[in-house]
């Protein structure tokens, strides 16, 4: 505050002001005055020369009237005598010049300044009337020269603008030392005082300038105000930065000595806070770590998500994630992250405080964890399919049990595997003649498989044991079309070493490939297949050989036992007849003791086939018991019957001598009875035929006896159904 | 090419239209042009009684009595007009805003804008007026010698007199002819040489008619003619003027007007008074 010592800068500034303003207005005053000023000596000018035409105007008009140029030339000679004429004329109206006359020129209006503004010379101009008629009989001409008038004029001016300006600087002076005393003097003291401000003793004794009533007392006072107030409040305000530090000491000792990692970034995302524990975890020192970007400490998996978190504009809430660190040996860092935006009083983001706790242990065990809980889930399901897989294969168990035919079981087994094998289309091929595997049924996509192959395509059968493809592994079964894309699986099925039948199964390239738990279905499902159809194959054979004699392969009693009553039913309800036959082979213990029992043996089956292929395909030819057989004829009367018997004979007398026969005539007897003429149940028709075969014994044996129709009483229950036993054993009681 | 003889016989009908314009223009004369000078606008000296003096806006005397028989006689429309002072009336003439300027003496200056006739209008004869107590005898301009004479300032008198009074006349110019008279009737002057008529005129005016009169021989028979002025279509009736005014002449008309027209000067005085 220099100026606070000297005569004031708001004192020289208000002298300045005034002083501009002074002379401003001074020049406008002056400009005001001079302006009025040429007016007025204009107006002077104009008038004297005025007066001094309307004096000339009479005898002008004399002279202009009468022509007269003498007495024009007298008047133009007055007119000159005034002294800013420069040039007068008298014109006649007729145009010509009475008089004229000038004045020399004044030296000081050639070139002076101010003919840029003012014209040189000015005109007046009279115009001169004779008489009450007032004709126009000329013109009075003066021109006057400017000059001296400007002279005169110029003069008055130059000092008007001086005497003008010489006031202004006078009063601005004047108003310059009343603001020193009035303001600038009081108020320099007390700037004076403020600059001195806390230098004082807090007891320093008033300012003098506070005892004035006016505004410069209320200001002092105010200030004295203001610096008490000051005082006590920075004594308040070092007493809480004492307190304050004292504070930021406790807390960064927690904060440097906590085992979580604190980390405390600024807005750009440079470190400005790291703790020991902190540093340690990415195997550094709290040091080296300050001022380093966030993106040095961040797995670079992370960086984004590190950046989101981290470096993303103010959030209102803590939050609270997981990301991986980069120690400094490059290992990554699992760490649980919660983290708080720092803000000043603005609301302005600061930078980031983040906690963080290391999460590796964490996150391996919970890692750990969950593959154990996906790996049960994954058993739990198997096993929940594999009991489903299992019901279902115990229930295909137990349909191949209860199937009858092959072509059942066949049926059955394409329904359950199309059930198990849902995503795996394929088929089942069974053993055929001559090496010739059948493919008995597909599921799915059924034409990956053809309708035969040979037992030499598959490599499966070659190998005796499950052979898999997947394309690029594998050797390729050649039964496979050779664009089929994808894998699969020929399972073999052997029972003691015997094959039955193959199972393939092929995978579409887009599912996954096949699986454990696929061939382990295929390992339970192929052991089902075989041993259902090995079983069907035993039960079949078991009933051929409970229902066929074995050496002459004809079907036996039992059969005939179970044909009959069912055939005889048919034919009576529909109205047909049926004929029974019986024959007994003639001599034939002679035979046997003759030639031996082989021999007897092939006499048997040469009968059987003599009678098989006499009869038709639908008609039965059982072997009854001994040498004896019997024939059901569906729909053929005992007439008919007569003759294909008796052909039958003949034939038989050709066959004497043939290969592994005795030499000697083979001959057989045949009795015949027709239902419904020879009785309508099983057992009356049996009695019948064989008394007819009796009586054709007793006729000399080597024909065909019909029994008569009779009305022979039904024995037994009317439907005829009666254990066949117990027929038979009635029948073999009356045989004599 | 018919139409283009068409259109030449067209322009040699134009042309023959034209040319027989021209020659009957020039064969009827004064007589063509009579039609652009409908009316003629004359002024004189406002004041030269008895030959014309102003009345008001007109003027009147022997002068427009003369001019204006001749233009009715010719049957064109006339206005004697007082225009102002006699150099006023000169520059009108010579300005073209007045057509003619009755009875006047031509002079060579004159000459170049005006075209005088060649008869006079007037005589204007040149007298010696005495003062009937003190008679002079006059028998040549050698009488006058040694006599004291009074002149009107600007007058001219004739050549021959003009240059004998040079040489041997005493002669004092006086302003006008009213104070000559003056002079003559207090006996400061022997004699006065002015006009005959415009003298008679002034007399009757001062009432000095008995007391000074003119001696009976002139000093020299002078003219005065009309002017035309040159500007003016009018300049046409020269011809016509010429003959009319020689015709007067003859007639002795001039003369009789001169008398009529002093009689109507003293008429006119009469009522006026003596001022």
């Amino acid at each position: 505050m220099k100026g606070g010592l000297g005569i004031g800068r708001l004192a020289i500034r208000h002298a300045a002001l005034a002083a501009v303003i002074g002379v401003a207005m001074g020049a406008a005053f002056s400009v005001l005055q001079i302006d009025g000023a040429y007016r007025d000596s204009v107006d002077a000018e104009r008038r004297e020369i005025l007066q001094m035409m309307a004096v000339m105007r009479e005898p002008a008009v004399q002279a202009c009237y009468n022509l007269n140029e003498q007495a024009a030339r007298v008047i133009v000679q007055g007119a000159l005598s005034y002294v800013p004429v420069q040039q007068a004329t008298l014109v006649s109206d007729f145009g010509e010049m009475l008089a004229r006359g000038a004045n020399p020129a004044p030296a000081a209006q050639a070139g002076a300044w101010w003919t840029r503004f003012v014209a040189p010379t000015q005109d007046y101009r009279l115009a001169l009337e004779f008489g009450p008629a007032r004709k126009r009989v000329g013109e009075m001409t003066v021109v006057t020269a400017q000059a001296p008038r400007m002279e005169r004029f110029l003069q008055g001016a130059w000092r008007d603008v001086g005497m003008n300006v010489l006031r202004s600087v006078t009063v601005a002076l004047a108003l310059g030392l009343l603001s020193f005393l009035t303001l600038t003097r009081p108020l320099t003291a007390i700037v004076r005082r403020i600059t001195a401000g806390q230098t004082l003793p807090p007891n320093a004794p008033p300012m003098p300038e506070a005892r004035r009533d006016d505004e410069i007392g209320q200001i002092a006072r105010a200030f004295e105000h203001h610096e008490r107030e000051a005082g006590e409040r920075a004594r308040s305000l070092e007493a809480s930065s004492r307190a304050l530090a004292a504070s930021e000491v406790r807390y960064r000792r927690i904060v440097e000595t906590a085992g979580e990692g604190v980390w405390q970034l600024d807005a750009q995302g440079g470190t400005a806070l790291a703790n020991v524990a902190l540093a340690r975890m990415l195997g550094t020192t709290p040091e080296r770590m300050m001022g380093r970007p966030l993106t040095e400490f961040v797995d670079p998996g992370d960086q984004a998500v590190a950046q989101g978190y981290l470096l993303g504009g103010p959030r209102p809430e803590v939050e609270r994630f997981e990301m991986r660190f980069r120690r400094s040996d490059g290992r990554a860092v699992w760490a649980e992250v919660s983290t708080c935006p720092v803000v000043d009083a603005d609301g302005r983001l600061l930078g980031t405080l983040a906690m963080v706790t290391n999460a590796t242990e964490r996150r391996r065990r919970d890692e750990q964890l969950r593959t154990t809980n996906a790996r049960l889930q994954s058993m739990v399901a198997d096993l929940q399919r594999h009991k489903s897989d299992m019901a279902q294969i115990a229930e295909l168990n137990g349909l191949l049990q209860s199937a009858r035919t092959e072509d059942e079981a066949f049926d059955i087994l394409r329904a359950a595997a199309a059930q198990l094998f849902r995503d795996c289309p394929g088929g089942f091929s069974v053993t055929g003649p001559d090496d010739e595997m059948r493919v008995v049924g597909t599921w799915g996509d059924a034409d990956s498989l053809p309708a035969h192959y040979r037992r030499s395509a598959c490599w499966a059968i070659r190998r005796g044991g499950p052979h898999r493809e997947t394309g690029e592994h594998g050797v390729r079964c050649s039964h496979r079309a050779p664009d089929q894309a994808g894998s699969m699986l020929c399972t073999p099925l052997y029972v003691e070493g015997e094959l039955i039948g193959v199972l393939h199964l092929s995978v579409d390239p887009g599912t996954p490939s096949l699986d454990g738990s696929v061939q382990q279905r295929t390992e339970v499902f192929g052991e089902v297949v075989k041993l259902g159809l090995s079983n069907l194959r035993l039960r079949e054979t078991l009933s051929a050989q409970a229902l066929r004699d074995a050496l002459t392969g004809l079907p036996n009693r039992r059969m005939a036992d179970e044909t009959l009553p069912r055939e005889l039913l048919r034919c009576l309800r529909a109205g047909e007849p049926l004929t029974l036959a019986l024959v007994d082979v003639d001599h034939f213990k002679r035979f046997n003791d003759t030639y031996g029992h082989d021999a007897g043996d092939r006499v048997l089956c040469a009968v059987a086939q003599v009678l098989v292929q006499n009869l038709r395909a639908s008609d039965l030819a059982c072997r009854y018991g001994g040498d004896e057989f019997l024939c059901v004829l569906p729909g053929m009367t005992a007439e008919d019957a007569r003759s294909r018997f008796e052909a039958a004979l003949g034939q038989m007398a050709e066959c004497a001598g043939s290969t592994g026969l005795p030499d000697e005539a083979i001959t057989f007897t045949v009795g015949l009875a027709a239902a419904p003429d020879c009785g309508s149940n099983a057992a009356a028709l049996v009695s019948a035929a064989d008394v007819a075969l009796y009586a054709a014994k007793a006729r000399g044996r080597n024909c065909v006896e019909v029994a008569a129709a009779e009305a022979t009483p039904t024995l037994f229950d009317p439907s005829g159904l009666m254990p066949a036993g117990a027929a038979v054993t009635a029948f073999r009681t009356t045989r004599p | 090419m018919a139409w283009r003889s068409g259109r030449l016989g067209l322009l040699l009908l134009a042309l023959l239209g034209a040319v027989t314009a021209v020659s009957g223009a020039g064969a009827a004369g004064a007589a063509a042009v009579a039609p652009e000078c409908k009316r003629v606008v004359f002024s004189a000296n406002p004041d030269y009684p008895p030959y014309h003096w102003a009345e008001g806006e007109r003027i009147v005397g022997a002068s427009v009595a003369l001019t204006g028989r001749i233009l009715d006689d010719l049957g064109v429309a006339w206005e004697a007009r007082f225009v102002g002072p006699w150099p006023r009336v000169l520059k009108s003439a010579e300005h073209g805003q007045i057509d003619l300027i009755v009875s006047l003496k031509p002079t060579p200056e004159r000459e170049a804008y005006l075209v005088f006739t060649r008869s006079p209008s007037f005589p204007n004869p040149m007298a010696v007026f005495t003062a009937k107590a003190r008679p002079v005898k006059f028998g040549g301009l050698e009488d006058l010698v040694g006599k004291r004479g009074g002149r009107t300032a600007g007058d001219r008198l004739g050549d021959a007199f003009d240059r004998f009074a040079e040489r041997a006349l005493t002669l004092e110019d006086a302003d006008t002819l009213g104070v000559n008279f003056q002079k003559l009737a207090a006996g400061r002057i022997d004699y006065v040489v002015t006009g005959l008529y415009t003298g008679r005129a002034q007399l009757l005016q001062l009432g000095l008619g008995d007391r000074i009169a003119p001696l009976p021989r002139p000093v020299n028979e002078g003219f005065i003619h009309h002017g035309f002025a040159r500007r003016s279509p009018c300049v046409a009736l020269l011809e016509a003027f010429d003959e009319r005014l020689a015709a007067a002449r003859k007639a002795g008309l001039d003369a009789r007007l001169l008398e009529e027209a002093l009689q109507q000067w003293r008429n006119r005085q009469a009522p006026a008074g003596q001022p």
